[in-house]
């Protein structure tokens, strides 16, 4: 789900920068929760995740529409005309 | 299999080339306690592994490994690029870049090239996950002197996540064992023989 620092992204045409820091944000969130998982049952860590992931799809999602593809099955073009990670301008 | 996703896990953005900093941080990549050897020890260990949250959790942390194996090639990669002539003679950086240029090879500081003889998988749930428990602090000590070496607040930043997480996985490894044993607490003294084997 959009949170509404992510709706004022698409509706402001958004900040590159602030967009990715949000994808990276999210995508911890989601690494983190998933290994605590891994070995204890807890309801409110499940709603957590569930809840990041969504965001973290969305945020993607709309990543990829305004600025190329994070992933090899986005439909956006630029995979490789877009920096690289370990680039200093994709950071 | 995996799916590649274009973003590092934690930002690296780099000012200042200066390759005696690359010179040792490079042993987290490819070093004895590195980033290479982490993410191949976890993900070998799974498939003799009797617990299943255990697989799940070496399969997640295995996977953030190559995460952190690209964040630190990142910083090597921006400590190296437009370099002079100058700073790789006076800084030491020579011998790596006689055989390397700016490439980022995976070795240790001294100059050994990464080998698998600074994992284990042995088949044995115990051994393994202490092995693990061993290899999350060793790394994490390795950042620390690292911190001690480094003054630029661009390189320290992504080196204290890289500490940071070897923590917080030392202690879902800890977690592991305590799982681990309390699932053969019926048995007696599971320590004495390998319960992934013998029956």
């Amino acid at each position: 789900m959009l949170n509404d620092r992510d709706r004022g992204y698409t509706q402001r045409g958004m900040c590159k920068a602030d967009l990715m820091r949000r994808i990276r944000e999210l995508g911890f969130a989601v690494i983190e929760a998933r290994i605590y998982l891994d070995v204890y049952d807890s309801a409110d860590a499940s709603h957590y995740l569930e809840e990041k992931s969504n965001a973290l799809a969305e945020a993607c999602s709309i990543y990829e529409q305004e600025f190329g593809p994070l992933t090899v099955s986005a439909q956006a073009s630029g995979w490789v005309e877009t920096p690289w990670p370990w680039e200093s301008e994709a950071n | 299999m995996w799916l590649y996703q274009k973003n590092l896990e934690y930002p690296v953005k780099i000012k200042s080339p200066n390759p005696a900093y690359a010179k040792i941080i490079i042993s987290q990549i490819g070093g004895p306690d590195g980033e290479a050897g982490a993410a191949m020890r976890y993900l070998q260990q799974r498939y003799a592994m009797p617990d299943r949250r255990v697989v799940g959790m070496l399969t997640d942390i295995g996977t953030e490994e190559l995460a952190h194996l690209e964040i630190v090639s990142a910083i090597i990669h921006q400590l190296t690029k437009n370099m002079t002539e100058e700073q790789i003679v006076s800084s030491g950086f020579d011998t790596y870049f006689v055989d390397h240029t700016a490439g980022v090879y995976p070795q240790f500081a001294s100059g050994v090239p990464f080998t698998a003889s600074t994992l284990q998988v042995t088949g044995d749930v115990f051994a393994d996950l202490n092995e693990d428990l061993a290899a999350e602090q060793k790394a994490r000590l390795t950042y620390d002197n690292i911190l001690r070496l480094v003054d630029d607040p661009d390189v320290r930043d992504p080196i204290k996540f890289l500490r940071e997480r070897e923590i917080v996985h030392y202690q879902r490894f800890g977690d592991a064992i305590r799982l681990t044993q309390e699932s053969f607490e019926n048995k007696s003294n599971f320590y004495a023989y390998n319960p992934a084997f013998d029956r």
